[in-house]
């Protein structure tokens, strides 16, 4: 046996979950963005012959998931399966597992398709077109997605030398997560006591590698839904030969792509027409240098930060300003729609020279110097009603606070400070 | 630090100013008229202590025009000990170098080490005052500054506290509000929200609505599935019954029918029709045979005429020469008639040509004379006739020119009689002289003798000469009297002198005035006779009466002079007249001849022409119009008769061919030969038509023959098959060899065929699947299975199955309504589109809420620092506020304290604090002012580094106040250098005096010398363009 176990690894699409955007039009596309990345990947499964699919959870918003979407998955499965695909399923939060759910009254292909178990870890055997067997795929499925544990010690040891992959949807502690979420969690250290090759892993909206021996990887979303899963989103092509390390290798399926850009040296540009100029250059970076995928070009859903001193600061906080940045940057092809955020903008003044100064702006800035260090004065400073931030622990309440103060001080000169018309 | 000395290079309008040694004068005054540049001095020392700002050459306000660099030097006296200068210049770039003794340090733009934690802004928002600061502080402009001076934003580079904290109040409230009271956009959001909360339900709803009827849908189908496989079992079963029994049944028929026709004819190859294919066979033959006699008929008609068409042989052998002549019978028949016509023309023209020579022949016309009129060249005829004429006029004109020439002949030689001879011609000349002068001395006379006659009347004629006379003596008398009423009223210079030349001017005058005409003027009535005298004896010498007109006499010797001096004219008059009469002699005998000439050319030309003789002596034009008709009818006689001879043969012609026709075909000749014509044409018609029937018969014959042969061949068909038929049927009856009977067996095994093939037809159009069906039903008949029914059995299966039947249909129904709501709900807003919108609406009022959030967090923010501003600076500051308060005053203003949000001024005497808004004059709030910033700087840079730098703040200050200022100002001087620009040179001795101020001088603004040169030239342009209108 010397072909190595090829399979497509891919998780978290949440198919028909909310995109949050106030354009209908907008909504409506990305919804067809992601019907066109499910439609994708299959054609590319089929196209690179792969042996597997294997989608490490959260395929589907199980509440939201329309007949229609569910139909499409279907065919697209039958689609995958019958071009000789095997199909290896894990069900996640999103599309649990347990017999109320949708997935259990879906008519999916009866052939080369496996639901894994939410009962049990299970192994499915996986075999090229001449029937020989390639590859082992073991894992299970989430019930209801609120189960504390992967449950990783019930997974069954394979039971043939082919390559095993392990699939698992949850939080891996000691994987570098920020804030795990505390369901369906396992240790880090488990993944290498199973003696599979590789771990298709789930649940996590980032795609990052978490363990190289054996290699574990979070595929990331296959197509993002918001500015907290940027960049360009897809699927893992993951080849795992008898002997040697596995290979793998991105690849883009969503057509769409989130991406928030800050653009914190703006006082260079003197009007709407320089900020979005900048805009572009920035966008331009945060760009895949390389896409050459067949979903199509990629178009951006742009969150622009302006942040810092900007000549063009009074045309931006206008309506009409915004809208010729907004209008600027969607004209060309390859973006889809823009937010643009000026909390932190200002126009430009010179902090320095007023920063310690004897007068109520160099004491402002001194204020807002000491607030960030002192407790007692932010509670001092703190309004008796804090709208953004309602019930919260005094800490919570401080850390909010603090996180407003960013820039304050620019906002503090621009407001004390004269302008030349007199302000 | 004190400075020392300023050295300004280039710096706005100042250039190469220097003070020096200014360290030991605490008080400085820099006076200067306006626009000498005292403001440029202070911002120029600004710029020493803290660098270029802006620091582009272009951009700065002090830059001089020519783009020269700003370059300026001070020296600061540190009290430490040693000196420390302070170099600037902003060209390309701002340079900045400080030596302290031997150390030189680049210093860039930045400020000088004592200026400390002071900004630029700060320094001269303290410690730099000018006159505005100070004017117009009425009580607004003083509460916002008060506000602005207790709150830490006493710059005028900082907005007032309230204002901005007001702004973020507003602009907070516009985004969100705890109590609810305003609509924020915070709220418009909530509100959006709750609708799209709303709309999500529905969504929501709608989803699990679907899944439900999703589920419904696929328990209907289930159950439609069920009921399908029970409704076909039974419908199955009533099929056998219904279906199956009744196909086993007819099957059974037809198979019975096709038996029957199988034993009586075994095998059928006869055709379809056996019948009425003999009927049409023995037809068949009948009609052969009746077109073949027809045929024959028609061939026989054929041969006949081919025989009769040799007959006409003879006639259309000359087919052609009888077309011929017949086609000119007609014309015949015409040229007959015109013949006789023209032998009557031709005798009405002899007729009128007799008629015609009658008046201008002598004789018959013979044949002779005929050829003369015919050879006559009427032309010439006529030209010789002209001639004639011409010839014989030519005498009559030649006798009446002569007649004329001898009466001129006459006359001249009686005019040439007429004339006076040499002799007389003299005497008339002399009489004609003596005539006039005779004519005008009675002219003369006549006018002496009107003058005498006047004169001897007494009435002087008032010439024109007495006139002006007059008006001369007039004149001078009037100018003597006015110049003597000069003399009396004014008062003459030289009385005499004016008197006399009064006098003088009068008399003359009257002397004029009375002056008569002279003797030379009168008539001499002694010349009058003796003129008379001699104008009676002129009369006498040329005959004439007294009165006697002489103009009558005097005209007759004109006339008779002039008839004298035409003599030479009326000589060559006569000898012309004389001349002319010989040439027309001569002349009258050459016309004569001529007219001889013509005559015999006459008579030539009609030679051999019998014409009258008397028409011959006067021949005319007349003679030539009656020859040239008699010629006319000739000509007409000529070509009627060439006509007729040419009609004639041409007839005689045609009628030899008729008769020579008539011979070759054996036709009566005894009458006209034309009269053959019609019987000709009989038989060439006859001929024509034989031989038209006889090419047709021959045409048609082989294909009538061929015809026949057909025909006799099918009939020979028709009969063989009529017998092969008949031999067939007679076999069917194999007991008579019987054809009918053969065919009457034949008609009943078809008739039986025929009705199982209609059966097969009905079964067919009942069941489509008859053979399935049949099949099925002897299947069914092997497996034992029941096929019939009995009734009761029916009629329950048939109910059963429409229980069934009804059942489905409900379901249907219920199906379809359920599919019509998956549809509706499809078409309904998603759950995750909802949730989308809903989504980003909160992240929206997220940001609005923190939005919010800041704004009220800077407002705490600044309200903190103002309060710091306070803690740390406000009692210092008003401390030393009310101690220059105290001062400026002179005493009666003593402190200065904080009331409630507002500054009072504690005065001696009183017991309450008098506010500064609204409590204290202008003036006095002037000084409040003056305190509180001088006390602010002095607070803010206690060491006194940096210099008070004062614009003209005293300008308004009356004396008075001056002097409290005076010591003011050396009080503050005695901490820190104080320099003072003023342009009121009073003020400044003041200072001097008063507080010993050190006075510099500024020079005076130089003249903007390229504008006033521009103004001369205007104005010199001005003055010449207006020269040449003055």
């Amino acid at each position: 046996m010397t072909t190595p176990f090829r399979f497509v690894h891919c998780a978290d699409l949440h198919l028909d979950a909310p995109f949050p955007r106030r354009s209908e039009a907008v909504r409506r596309r990305l919804a067809d963005a992601a019907r066109k990345t499910v439609s994708g990947l299959v054609d590319r499964c089929l196209s690179q012959r792969v042996h597997a699919l294997v989608v490490a959870g959260d395929l589907f918003d199980d509440e939201r998931l329309t007949p229609a979407d569910e139909q499409l998955l279907l065919t697209e499965m039958t689609r995958l399966t019958e071009g000789g695909v095997t199909v290896v399923l894990a069900h996640g939060h999103s599309d649990p597992g347990h017999a109320a759910g949708r997935a259990a009254s879906m008519r999916w292909p009866t052939e080369r398709f496996h639901r894994l178990s939410a009962e049990r870890a299970e192994e499915i055997v996986v075999r090229d077109a001449d029937g020989e067997v390639v590859g082992r795929v073991i894992g299970r499925s989430l019930a209801s997605g609120q189960e504390p544990d992967a449950r990783l010690a019930d997974y069954p040891e394979p039971s043939g030398p082919e390559p095993a992959v392990g699939v698992v949807h949850g939080s891996v502690l000691g994987a570098g997560h920020d804030d795990p979420d505390p369901r369906a969690t396992a240790r880090l250290a488990e993944l290498g006591e199973k003696g599979f090759r590789y771990w298709a892993l789930g649940h996590s909206h980032q795609r990052r590698r978490v363990l190289e021996r054996p290699l574990a990887w979070y595929a990331g979303p296959l197509m993002g839904h918001g500015f907290a899963e940027p960049g360009p989103c897809g699927a893992l092509m993951v080849s795992v030969p008898a002997n040697g390390a596995p290979k793998v290798t991105f690849e883009r399926f969503a057509p769409v792509a989130w991406e928030t850009l800050r653009l914190a040296e703006l006082s260079a540009c003197e009007d709407v027409a320089a900020v979005a100029a900048a805009a572009r250059r920035a966008l331009k970076n945060a760009a895949p240098a390389v896409d050459t995928h067949a979903a199509g070009p990629l178009r951006w859903l742009l969150r622009l930060e302006l942040d810092g001193p900007c000549p063009a600061a009074p045309s931006l906080r206008t309506e009409a300003g915004r809208d010729e940045l907004v209008w600027s940057l969607t004209g060309d092809d390859g973006v889809l729609d823009v937010d643009v955020i000026i909390d932190g903008l200002s126009s430009v003044v010179d902090l320095e020279a007023h920063a310690g100064q004897p007068h109520l702006l160099g004491l402002s800035l001194e204020v807002l110097d000491d607030a960030l260090r002192d407790d007692a004065l932010l509670d001092r400073l703190a309004p008796p009603v804090l709208a953004g931030c309602v019930g919260g622990s005094p800490d919570a309440r401080r850390q909010y606070m603090r996180r407003l103060l960013s820039g304050l001080d620019r906002q503090a000169a621009e407001m004390l400070l004269r302008t030349e018309t007199g302000a | 630090m004190k400075l020392q000395r300023w050295d300004i290079a280039a710096w706005g309008g100042l250039a190469g100013i220097r003070h020096d040694d200014l360290a030991r004068h605490p008080l400085i005054v820099v006076r200067g008229d306006n626009e000498s540049g005292k403001s440029t001095l202070l911002d120029c020392l600004s710029t020493l202590l803290y660098g270029f700002s802006p620091a582009k050459l272009a951009d700065h306000p002090a830059a001089p025009w020519d783009g020269s660099a700003l370059e300026g030097t001070a020296v600061f006296r540190d009290p430490r000990g040693g000196d420390v200068e302070i170099f600037r210049k902003l060209q390309r770039a701002a340079e900045g170098r400080m030596q302290r003794g031997d150390e030189d340090g680049d210093i860039g733009n930045h400020p000088v080490w004592w200026a400390g934690s002071l900004s630029r802004e700060t320094f001269e928002g303290l410690h730099r005052l000018d006159t505005d600061a100070l004017d117009g502080l009425d009580d607004d402009t003083w509460k916002l500054f008060e506000e602005r001076l207790l709150g830490g934003a006493g710059f005028d580079f900082l907005r007032p506290s309230g204002e901005v904290l007001a702004e973020l109040q507003s602009r907070a409230d516009a985004l969100w509000r705890p109590d609810r009271r305003i609509r924020g956009r915070a709220r418009r959001l909530a509100d959006a929200m709750k609708a799209l909360g709303e709309a999500r339900d529905q969504a929501d709803g709608n989803a699990r609505r679907l899944l439900e009827v999703r589920q419904a849908l696929a328990a209907k189908s289930w159950q439609a599935d069920e009921l399908d496989a029970g409704l076909r079992e039974l419908i199955a079963r009533r099929q056998r019954a219904e279906v199956l029994l009744p196909v086993l049944r007819t099957l059974q028929e037809i198979d019975e029918l096709r038996r029957q026709a199988d034993e009586t004819v075994p095998e059928d190859r006869l055709p379809d029709d056996v019948r009425g294919l003999l009927s049409q066979l023995s037809a068949t033959m009948v009609e052969k045979g009746r077109r073949s006699e027809e045929l024959s008929a028609r061939i026989d008609d054929h041969q006949r005429h081919l025989d009769k068409n040799s007959d006409h042989e003879d006639i259309l052998a000359v087919e052609d020469e009888v077309r011929a002549l017949l086609s000119e019978a007609a014309v015949h028949s015409q040229d007959r008639v015109h013949l006789i016509d023209l032998d009557r023309t031709r005798d009405s023209l002899e007729a009128e040509l007799s008629a015609r020579g009658a008046t201008l022949l002598s004789g018959s016309l013979d044949d002779e004379a005929r050829a003369a009129l015919q050879r006559l060249d009427t032309g010439e005829l006529q030209a010789r006739v002209k001639a004639w004429e011409e010839a014989r006029r030519r005498p009559e004109i030649v006798d009446e020119q002569l007649k004329r020439a001898r009466e001129s002949a006459d006359v001249a030689a009686k005019d040439v009689e007429e004339l006076p001879d040499k002799n007389e011609e003299i005497r008339l000349r002399t009489r004609a002289e003596e005539l006039r002068t005779l004519q005008s001395r009675d002219t003369v006379l006549a006018e002496m003798h009107k003058e005498l006659e006047a004169a001897e009347k007494g009435k002087q004629p008032d010439t024109q000469g007495a006139k002006e006379r007059r008006r001369l003596g007039f004149g001078m008398i009037a100018t003597g009297a006015l110049l003597g009423l000069l003399m009396i009223v004014g008062g003459a210079d030289d009385v005499i002198l004016s008197s006399l030349m009064a006098v003088g001017l009068i008399t003359v005058g009257i002397q004029v005035i009375r002056r008569r005409p002279a003797d030379t003027d009168r008539p001499d009535a002694k010349r009058a006779k003796a003129l008379e005298a001699q104008v009676r004896k002129m009369r006498a010498a040329l005959d004439l009466h007294t009165y006697e007109a002489v103009e009558s006499h005097l005209q007759e010797c004109d006339e008779k002079l002039t008839l004298a001096a035409a003599r030479p004219t009326l000589e060559r008059r006569l000898i012309n007249a004389q001349r002319r009469i010989k040439e027309l002699e001569q002349e009258q005998k050459n016309a004569a001849k001529e007219l001889e000439t013509a005559r015999a050319a006459i008579d030539e030309a009609l030679t051999g022409i019998p014409v009258l003789d008397s028409r011959r002596q006067r021949p005319g034009l007349d003679v030539v119009a009656d020859i040239e008709a008699l010629r006319s009818t000739l000509r007409d006689i000529a070509r009627r008769k060439g006509e007729r001879e040419a009609l004639a043969r041409r007839a005689a012609e045609r009628e030899e061919r008729a008769r020579t026709l008539g011979e070759a075909l054996g036709m009566d000749s005894s009458g006209e030969p034309m009269d053959i014509a019609p019987l000709l044409q009989e038989r060439l018609h006859q001929a024509l038509a034989a031989r038209r029937q006889a090419r047709e018969a021959k045409a048609e014959l082989p294909h009538l023959q061929s015809q026949i042969a057909e025909l006799e061949q099918a009939l020979e068909e028709a009969r063989a098959e009529h017998d092969a038929l008949a031999e067939k049927l007679a076999a069917l009856d194999p007991a008579d060899d019987d054809p009918e009977a053969g065919l009457q067996r034949l008609e009943r095994a078809r008739a039986w065929r025929t009705q199982a093939d209609e059966l097969e037809h009905e079964l067919h159009a009942q069941h489509p699947d008859w053979a399935e069906r049949g099949e099925e039903a002897r299947q069914a008949q092997r497996d034992g299975l029941e096929l019939d029914l009995p009734t009761e059995e029916r009629v329950s299966l048939a109910q059963s199955i429409a229980q069934l039947e009804d059942a489905a249909a409900k379901l249907r129904a219920e199906r379809d309504e359920l599919e019509a709501e998956f549809t509706r709900l499809s078409g309904e807003r998603e759950l995750a589109d909802v949730d989308g919108e809903l989504a980003a609406l909160r992240e929206q009022e997220q940001r609005l809420l923190m939005a919010r959030d800041r704004a009220v967090i800077l407002g705490a923010v600044i309200r903190e620092a103002e309060a710091r501003w306070r803690r740390r600076h406000q009692p210092g500051v008003l401390s030393r506020a009310g101690e220059h308060l105290s001062t400026l005053s002179g005493g009666r203003d003593q402190q200065l304290i904080v009331r409630g949000r507002g500054l009072a001024v504690q005065r001696a005497g009183r017991e309450l604090p008098v506010p500064v808004a609204g409590g204290l004059s202008r003036s006095a709030r002037e000084r409040v002012h003056l305190s509180l910033r001088v006390a602010m700087a002095e607070h803010l840079d206690p060491e006194g580094h940096l210099p008070l730098l004062l614009d003209d703040v005293l300008v308004n200050w009356d004396e008075p106040r001056l002097a409290d200022a005076g010591d003011w100002l050396m009080d503050v001087a005695g901490r820190r250098q104080v320099i003072l620009c003023t342009s009121r040179p009073g003020l400044a001795e003041t200072l001097a005096s008063a507080a010993g101020a050190h006075v510099v001088s500024l020079p005076a603004p130089k003249a903007p010398v390229a504008e006033t040169a521009t103004a001369d030239a205007v104005s010199a342009a001005g003055s010449s363009t207006a020269t040449p209108t003055a």
